[in-house]
């Protein structure tokens, strides 16, 4: 833990990964800061991983762009606007709109990101605007929507204190998300909380898992061997089958039957019905999928 | 709970891996509910908050898509002239469009695509053809800037700019500024604004502060939504000035004030599909994107490592971070090593049907055989033949448009060069061509250590053009194979060159005292080219806890000395105990040093 805030400070949050850790700067007057994790913030804590730590080793202006440049002169802001405004007038009146493009970043903030989507889609005509979170969670967001008709997360942090099984898939969350991963070490320690890694290498957090599966790249089967596995023994919930997704596509489930062949039987697979325990036992899931 | 990140997401199947995930929680009833779902690990500080206002290009605005009542009701809010009218170019596709010259004005903002996009070699190529291509940027010098940008913008950076961003909890926070921009740097919100009214749309984009785009922002949020939305931020298109200032972080939906924080969605069973409820998707049958063959026989990996991140331009800039791993690294297995003559430290070229790059070989038990793994983070700027992003095949998933960056048929070869070494200079600048190093930030300057086929003459006539009028010294011994000279002005070391064999070269550490001098000293001096300290206690072994740093040899002497678990370490040297970041290490370490005494043990009683 960092050592308690006390010195006046500006709550901010750390511009690195999305664990949205929430960090105090203490200006010290000489364009440096002094940084902290802020206690206050849910989503840390008070906690910082390596790089939000170092991040006073990163406020010199040594490297920064200090005036706008045309044609790899300095220029004003206004000359530079000038060129901006006018070369994009010129390309939609001459190309059309789909001839401009903006290429954005999850780096920059929520009304940088509003302002460009709305000149874009609104003003210049095109949705040629996209980011490089594209290259981050796109699949996630076509995920989230295909299961649930909106890209919603469902959860929040607080379900890794609570929950009894953390299945961690293609993440190296030691190294990638280093707070959050600690907050699962924790509920591990505090309640037995058991941590499976599910991945094609060797990594710091599978190292340190309960259970590690070590799979080929192209994986989808496994997760669709778990699912089978959860009918099998009988903790697939029917209800929210039926009440939850229409009848038309719980009848379509043809790997079901096909990934089910592929697992060895055991006769852990008749394991107790873990309907009335919240999770299934280790052990079971270890046998089985191994 | 299942948690998931780019293994699942960065791939040709990445949709139907987030789907497979999200039907086991489906099927058991464990989505909604406290401890249970699946959960997307984002890799970006504001990945949510772009996702939120629509800033993907097959999303509107607002969580809302492209049918004729979505465009109609997002374009009556803006008062829109030219919305719209169907889904825009994905990334890949986008910078695809640049380089067939379909697309002829591009805005890059804030991100590095010369470096991270797939191809970059040719996304880099691509960037030259534009008839007007702008960068803003906060840095004066990206891979992305070197392609050459009509108008370069300095934005204001971390610190400085104001706004606010989602994490992966839906939970919105403010990043506040605590320094003064820096130069004539300003906020990317008021550049594209500026540019607007400069087209003619100034009473769409008259905003004062960013404020009153978060209002706008919550208030398209709201507008005729009724609860058929997700995405809700009512409660916030009222804020007043002084309570966005004061702005706590809190989750979203937020549809009315009255309205208590939504931790978990989906626990009451309704889905925002047309019949309300979730969808099973059914998977198609995992293949490889492209398999491994005769001339690309490995399956390359792209990653992170722990204390660098993206491409560098912020985290490149602390000491404390370089020292974890220092060098463009490609890991691979014991086995494929020996079978190829492969050496820990060397070098491999990795080699596919798109680019190639010189990285420093670490042998690694971990990594499967016939897999290697790459990070992502190094580019010209930074090092020399270590852009990964160029090495990765341009195949996406076809519902995401995500690029399919963990599973690259590859080549992997041995490779040698004449000389090894490492320079210190107090700026960052290219070293003679044929030489491959990475820069590393030290106090006052760079370190990186480098492998070449050049003369030492030509190297350090190229690092002598770079500070003009400085004293130089040298000491050379040819029959060892050893050239070391260093350029002095006023006194204070300008930069340092050692070059020769693998054998006889110190670890550039050697130098750190001499290196912080304002004016070296007569036994500085002395030292100075000596290979050797001055100073009595001198570690140049990695640094294992970046906090703290505190480095691997200390940490075998706490263990020597009694120290035999994580916590006893934490206890002694602090290692370990802020961010925990180190800790999977810390463990191997003590580990191992276990197991030696076993080893020891089990010698001395059989003996």
């Amino acid at each position: 833990m960092n050592a308690p805030t006390k010195a006046p400070g500006v709550r901010t949050v750390c511009p690195y990964c999305g664990v949205g850790c929430g960090i105090v700067a203490t200006p010290d007057s000489l364009g440096g800061a002094a940084i902290a994790g802020d206690e206050a913030h849910p989503a840390n804590f008070g906690r910082l991983c390596s790089k939000g730590s170092a991040l006073g080793e990163t406020l010199s202006l040594e490297t920064r762009l200090l005036h706008p440049m045309v044609d790899g002169v300095r220029a004003t802001w206004d000359a530079a606007l000038e060129r901006i405004a006018k070369g994009l007038r010129q390309t939609v009146e001459r190309h059309g709109p789909d001839a401009v493009a903006f290429y954005l970043s999850g780096q920059l903030l929520t009304e940088d990101y509003y302002v460009a989507n709305k000149l874009m889609k609104g003003f210049i005509g095109s949705s040629n605007v996209d980011t490089n979170s594209r290259l981050c969670m796109s699949s996630s967001v076509a995920g989230h929507c295909r299961a649930f008709g909106s890209d919603t997360v469902p959860g929040c942090y607080e379900d890794l204190d609570e929950a009894d099984l953390l299945v961690l898939v293609g993440s190296n969350a030691a190294w990638c998300h280093p707070v959050l991963y600690q907050r699962m070490v924790r509920a591990r320690e505090a309640h037995g909380a058991r941590i499976i890694t599910i991945d094609v290498r060797g990594t710091a957090t599978t190292e340190n898992a309960d259970l590690a599966l070590t799979l080929r790249p192209a994986w989808t089967p496994c997760c669709s061997a778990v699912f089978s596995l959860t009918w099998t023994m009988g903790i697939l919930s029917t209800a929210p089958l039926s009440a939850r997704t229409p009848k038309a596509l719980t009848r379509r489930l043809p790997e079901r039957a096909e990934s089910r062949r592929t697992l060895p039987r055991s006769p852990k697979n008749a394991a107790p019905r873990a309907r009335t325990s919240p999770l299934f036992s280790i052990s079971s899931l270890r046998q089985s999928v191994s | 709970m299942t948690l998931y990140s780019q293994g699942v997401n960065q791939s040709w199947l990445g949709t139907d891996k987030v789907n497979a995930i999200i039907n086991c929680h489906l099927a058991t009833g464990r989505i909604g509910k406290p401890g249970a779902g699946p959960f997307s690990l984002t890799g970006q500080p504001n990945a949510m908050g772009g996702r939120e206002v629509g800033g993907l290009a097959n999303q509107l605005a607002a969580h809302m898509g492209f049918s004729a009542e979505e465009i109609d009701r997002v374009r009556r809010f803006w008062g829109a002239p030219r919305m719209a009218r169907r889904e825009g170019l994905k990334t890949v596709a986008l910078f695809e469009a640049v380089a067939q010259g379909d697309i002829k004005a591009l805005w890059i903002m804030g991100t590095n695509p010369a470096v991270s996009l797939p191809r970059a070699d040719h996304v880099r190529a691509a960037l030259r053809k534009l008839d007007l291509l702008i960068v803003s940027d906060s840095a004066r010098a990206t891979d992305t800037i070197g392609a050459g940008p009509h108008v370069l913008l300095p934005v204001a950076a971390w610190g400085e700019k104001d706004g606010t961003v989602t994490n992966s909890e839906r939970r919105i926070s403010r990043q506040r500024s605590f320094l003064p921009p820096a130069g004539e740097a300003k906020p990317d919100w008021w550049a594209v604004s500026e540019t607007a009214k400069r087209m003619g749309f100034g009473a769409a984009f008259d905003y004062p502060g960013p404020i009153a785009i978060f209002r706008e922002h919550a208030a398209l949020s709201a507008f005729e939504n009724n609860g058929s939305r997700d995405f809700d931020l009512g409660a916030l298109a009222v804020l007043g000035d002084a309570d966005y200032d004061s702005l706590t972080p809190r989750q979203w939906p937020m549809p009315s004030l009255s309205s208590s924080e939504k931790k978990r969605i989906f626990a009451d069973g309704h889905f925002f599909t047309p019949s309300g409820r979730a969808r099973f998707v059914a998977t198609l049958k995992p293949l490889l994107a492209e398999t491994p063959d005769a001339v690309f026989p490995f399956l390359l990996n792209t990653g992170r490592v722990r204390d660098q991140w993206h491409t560098m331009t912020r985290t490149g800039l602390s000491p404390k971070l370089a020292s974890h791993m220092p060098d463009p690294f490609v890991e691979v297995n014991p086995e494929d090593a020996s079978k190829l003559g492969l050496a820990g430290d060397g070098f491999a070229q990795v080699r596919t049907g798109h680019g190639s790059a010189v990285l420093r070989v670490i042998i690694n038990a971990a990594q499967v055989p016939g897999r290697i793994f790459a990070a992502i983070h190094w580019n010209d700027e930074t090092a020399a033949r270590a852009r990964v992003g160029a090495l990765v095949h341009a195949i996406t998933d076809p519902h995401s448009g995500q690029p399919d960056s963990k599973a690259i048929p590859a080549a992997l070869t041995p490779i040698s060069f004449a000389a090894h070494g490492f320079v210190l200079m107090r700026e960052r600048t290219p070293l003679a061509s044929d030489t491959v190093f990475a820069w590393n930030a030290i106090e006052g300057g760079y370190a990186a250590r480098f492998a070449t086929n050049e003369s030492f003459t030509a190297l350090f006539e190229a690092l002598a053009g770079q500070s003009r009028y400085a004293e130089r010294t040298g000491y050379n011994d040819p029959s060892r194979g050893i050239f070391r000279a260093a350029l002095i002005r006023r006194e204070k070391l300008q930069a340092v060159l050692f070059y020769g064999r693998v054998k006889e070269l110190p670890p550039w550490s050697c130098l750190a005292d001499a290196w912080r001098l304002e004016r070296l000293d007569s036994t500085a001096r002395r030292f100075l080219l000596s290979g050797r300290t001055a100073s009595a206690r001198f570690d140049a072994s990695p640094t294992i806890c970046a906090c703290f740093g505190v480095k691997l040899r200390a940490i075998h002497e706490t263990i020597a000395d009694g120290a035999c678990s994580t916590e006893a370490i934490g206890k002694r040297l602090k290692a370990g105990s802020n961010c925990g970041s180190c800790l999977p290490e810390l463990r191997r370490i003590v580990a191992r040093a276990a197991a030696r005494v076993r080893e020891t043990a089990d010698a001395y009683q059989s003996a």
